[in-house]
């Protein structure tokens, strides 16, 4: 039989890193064997990752615009990093809108990573869907203690707090307006893409 | 690779190992 394969695809700072060190987790917890399940995370796409497969699951996951660039800005390296003017912030959204779509298209799961702040125990439980397991109560309890951790170094998590909304210390005015041209140039979807109004 | 491993062998550093190791089986290996 072939190997279940699970994909996380999405752009930087939008918790990937959240959700596959997640899985990872409860593959471990479960004891599902690293070669019975695949796990693997991406910032790019390419449709080798999914259909070279035909037992690939596709996670994506997504988070406020305002709060992806507020990570950048604060994130000290190259890969995430917002360096202006090397890159405009309008270029920035327009890369992590794209990347998103193309993962959303072929996704069977999408996670949002202000869910994991507002109500955990439900984004852990969409995790353990993805396994098509139902969690018992050790299992959520397990989870819920695990993602009090910092999953990587210290430089690439930028809000150690988990707070809701951080983008109004990072960013200037004019930033946060950039961002509001770029909703409405683009015609993209405010109450996901600018999720924390709404709440 | 291997010596890339190597290098980031430290307490901590296991997810991220198992996640490199991962990716690159299903990427560069057809077997999975």
């Amino acid at each position: 039989m072939a190997h279940k394969r699970i994909v996380v695809g999405s752009a930087g700072k939008c918790g990937s890193i959240l959700l596959e060190y997640g899985l990872r987790a409860i593959r471990r917890f479960k004891k599902i064997s690293a070669h019975e399940i695949y796990i693997m995370r991406t910032h790019t796409f390419r449709p080798k990752y999914i259909n070279t497969n035909p037992n690939t699951i596709a996670c994506t996951t997504i988070r406020d615009l305002r709060e992806i660039i507020a990570s950048m800005k604060r994130y000290v390296g190259n890969g995430n990093a917002y360096h202006p003017p090397r890159t405009s912030i309008y270029q920035e959204c327009k890369k992590k809108i794209d990347l998103y779509y193309q993962w959303k298209e072929h996704s069977n799961f999408e996670f949002m990573y202000e869910e994991f702040i507002i109500n955990k125990e439900k984004y852990i439980k969409q995790m353990f869907d993805v396994f098509n397991i139902e969690p018992t109560a050790e299992d959520i309890a397990y989870m819920m203690k695990h993602t009090e951790q910092s999953y990587k170094t210290p430089t690439h998590i930028t809000n150690k707090e988990k707070k809701l909304i951080t983008y109004k210390d990072t960013l200037t005015e004019a930033e946060i307006q950039e961002i509001y041209d770029f909703v409405e140039k683009e015609n993209i979807d405010k109450d996901k893409f600018l999720y924390v109004d709404k709440l | 690779m291997k010596d890339f491993i190597k290098s980031l062998k430290r307490p901590g550093n296991e997810t991220l190992i198992e996640s490199i190791v991962e990716g690159h089986n299903i990427i560069f290996k057809k077997d999975n």
